[in-house]
């Protein structure tokens, strides 16, 4: 009984977390609790040493004197200051005015702001909040389809996961141990792409169902000429202005990720004083908003620290190895299963919960695969996008339904998100089949690490076969609901 | 039972208070960190600041650090510490405060108890000998490792608070001010 208990610790481990997960008890503390429990266990069957949970100071520590976290607070603190400095009410009129002639004007805007929101800050909540109250009015107005109308608002707000600096990104790299700017620059393609995607989208809607995506009438386009310009380019000159601090010093190497962050917590204010918004108020209400998400992250971070320090103390580490790496289809087997496994687990965990918990136990597998890391961390953060979009809990829709007008029914909310749920499923197949979206912006060392995957790749038919086509995963299976 | 119930919210509203004075310095802390972000980049720059760059930088972490370890309990005093909300989400009132009843008392208490434990002795060792930073210039250690059981014994004393509140409010109907929702993000 003993022998067998001992035996399968780390899968009773597992098992006890979802368990107590499942319940509803704060992740965090659920997370430190089982691992606290085990370890105990563990030690008094004489699997651990006695001393072995001492190394848990030393992680909770580094944790905390971790100087990539710090950029959390930062980041979210420059977000909360951004969605009340009024930028994006200014973009979303002007790109709106510019591309409203056009069928699907309005939906172009919507994603071309989001994705220049997700370029500054790094936070869902202020660019779905923004665009929903400002262009979803007007889009009910000029008879856009209401399920269109909130999928592209939800879908272009969770742009911001993807696009660099997203506090996603920085989790990642933190849990991968890979550079953050580096894992920046991968994921810049990725987004890109996925913008095109979206737009693709809108453009086919307007070809195919034009009646849903009507083109806005004259008399709708007030500004004309310079007034309009004049509007687009108070959108655009600040923005330009705080992406140039943020990524621009990240990807020059003159400041890390943490430092672009607090600069621009700076611009944000300086934005937020010359638009005459900036009150002890709203500085107030940031850094308590700020303070209470620190915490909660950085908790289960804590939490889960404890949590794998025991989990591989039992050998919880070979037996996920042994059990990923014997599945069918070397990398590509396992990439697809981790896609699929992430997607379905993305409906009940948070994604902070994914990153802390999930994350840890695949990456040495994927990195005894051979596989490039900020590869496998692009495509982990594209595919937990799809957390914000799935109809039951997707944050996204909820912070959507909290802003749309009444007149708007939930069910055509849930509805409206399963295309854009598709695209960026298609955007992770895309990122399966052709890594080059991410690597061909990182150096040449990386690229040659390819062509080391890729050899490794044991194809059945002479290597031909793995990552040269596109596994038809995404595209051809529906989501499942 | 009237007279113990009074205490017993006299002594939750006495911890709430201490995290709402800790709230403060954190919130004050936060304040100070963005200008020391700033000025520790500039001090990489700037001449004047170099001398002190190892401090600022340092000061910068042990600022998160705070920030974390003290705006713990007041998170989970506001309920926003994040559940997995598949059950929690969907049944009465009455079974959630059971489960934070019960997740108070096996999973938070024994879990702070033992972390205390565990990082205490650690701490007092860095106090004792008067531990001083890797870096030159640095700050000494001690007050970053006295956050970690500083912040475990803060989360400990919210959470008795909280398991008074969900005893109060299965026995003579107190309301618990804050439901929980989903954080920001």
């Amino acid at each position: 009984m003993i022998d067998l208990l001992i035996h399968y610790m780390a899968p009773l481990m597992f098992v006890g977390l979802i368990f107590f997960m499942l319940i509803g008890y704060p992740a965090a503390f659920s997370l430190a609790a089982v691992g606290l429990f085990f370890g105990l266990l563990a030690i008094e069957l004489g699997l651990m040493g006695t001393d072995f949970l001492g190394n848990l100071t030393y992680q909770l520590f580094s944790v905390l004197s971790n100087d990539l976290l710090l950029a959390i607070p930062f980041f979210t603190f420059m977000g909360v200051i951004l969605e009340r400095c009024g930028l994006a009410e200014d973009l979303l009129e002007g790109f709106g005015q510019l591309f409203g002639g056009v069928r699907g004007g309005l939906s172009y805007a919507v994603i071309l702001v989001g994705a220049v929101l997700g370029a500054i800050t790094g936070t869902v909540a202020a660019s779905v909040i923004a665009m929903g109250l400002i262009s979803l009015p007007v889009m009910m107005r000029y008879g856009y389809n209401v399920r269109h109308a909130t999928g592209v608002i939800a879908a272009s707000g969770t742009i911001t996961q993807l696009i660099p600096p997203s506090l996603v990104l920085i989790v990642l790299a933190d849990q991968l141990q890979v550079s953050p700017g580096d894992m920046y620059i991968g994921a810049t393609g990725a987004s890109i792409v996925q913008v095109l995607l979206f737009m693709g989208w809108v453009f086919v809607l307007s070809i195919w169902k034009p009646h849903h995506v009507p083109a806005l009438p004259a008399e709708a386009r007030t500004l004309h000429g310079w007034p309009l310009y004049k509007k687009c380019i108070r959108g655009m000159v600040p923005s330009l202005a705080l992406i140039f601090i943020v990524l621009g010093t990240i990807f020059m190497g003159l400041a890390t990720p943490t430092e672009a962050g607090a600069m621009g917590v700076v611009g944000a204010m300086v934005l937020a004083w010359m638009n005459g918004r900036l009150t002890w108020a709203l500085i107030y209400q940031g850094m308590d908003m700020t303070m209470r998400l620190t915490a909660m992250v950085v908790f289960i971070l804590l939490g889960a620290r404890v949590f794998s320090l025991v989990f591989n103390g039992v050998g919880g580490g070979h037996w996920i190895e042994e059990m990923l790496t014997n599945l069918p289809g070397g990398v590509v087997g396992f990439l697809i299963f981790v896609n699929i496994f992430i997607f379905i687990i993305a409906f009940f965990l948070d994604f902070f919960e994914i990153a802390f918990i999930i994350v840890p136990l695949l990456a040495p597998v994927a990195e005894a695969l051979g596989i490039n890391l900020i590869w496998f961390g692009v495509m982990i953060c594209a595919n937990m996008q799809t957390s914000f979009m799935h109809p039951p809990f997707g944050f996204a829709l909820f912070y959507l339904r909290g802003i749309a007008p009444r007149t708007i029914k939930t069910s055509d909310i849930y509805m409206g998100a399963i295309p854009w749920l598709c695209l960026q499923l298609i955007l992770v197949g895309l990122l399966v089949g052709f890594p080059e979206m991410v690597t061909f912006f990182l150096d040449a060392e990386i690229v040659q690490d390819l062509d080391s995957i890729k050899s490794l790749v044991p194809g059945t038919d002479g290597g031909a076969n793995g990552l040269d086509t596109a596994p038809n995963f995404g595209l051809d299976s529906p989501p499942k609901f | 039972m009237g007279i113990i119930a009074i205490y017993l919210v006299l002594f939750s509203s006495m911890v709430a208070a201490f995290n709402a004075i800790f709230r403060y310095s954190t919130d004050g802390i936060l304040w100070l960190e963005r200008n020391v972000g700033g000025v520790g980049f500039f001090g990489a720059v700037l001449d004047l600041y170099r001398n002190n760059s190892n401090t600022l930088s340092e000061s910068q972490w042990y600022m998160f650090a705070g920030m974390v370890m003290l705006g713990g309990a007041w998170t989970l005093k506001v309920n926003e510490h994040v559940r997995v909300d598949l059950v929690y989400g969907s049944v009465s009132e009455r079974t959630r405060t059971w489960i934070d009843l019960l997740g108070g008392i096996f999973f938070l208490l024994p879990m702070c108890a033992l972390m205390i434990w565990f990082t205490w002795p650690w701490f007092w060792d860095s106090w004792i000998t008067n531990e001083g930073s890797n870096n030159a210039g640095g700050l000494p250690r001690w007050p970053a490792k006295l956050m970690i059981p500083l912040g475990f014994a803060l989360v400990g004393l919210q959470g008795v608070a909280e398991i008074i509140k969900c005893i109060l409010a299965l026995t003579v109907g107190y309301v618990r001010e804050y439901a929980y929702e989903k954080p920001l993000q």
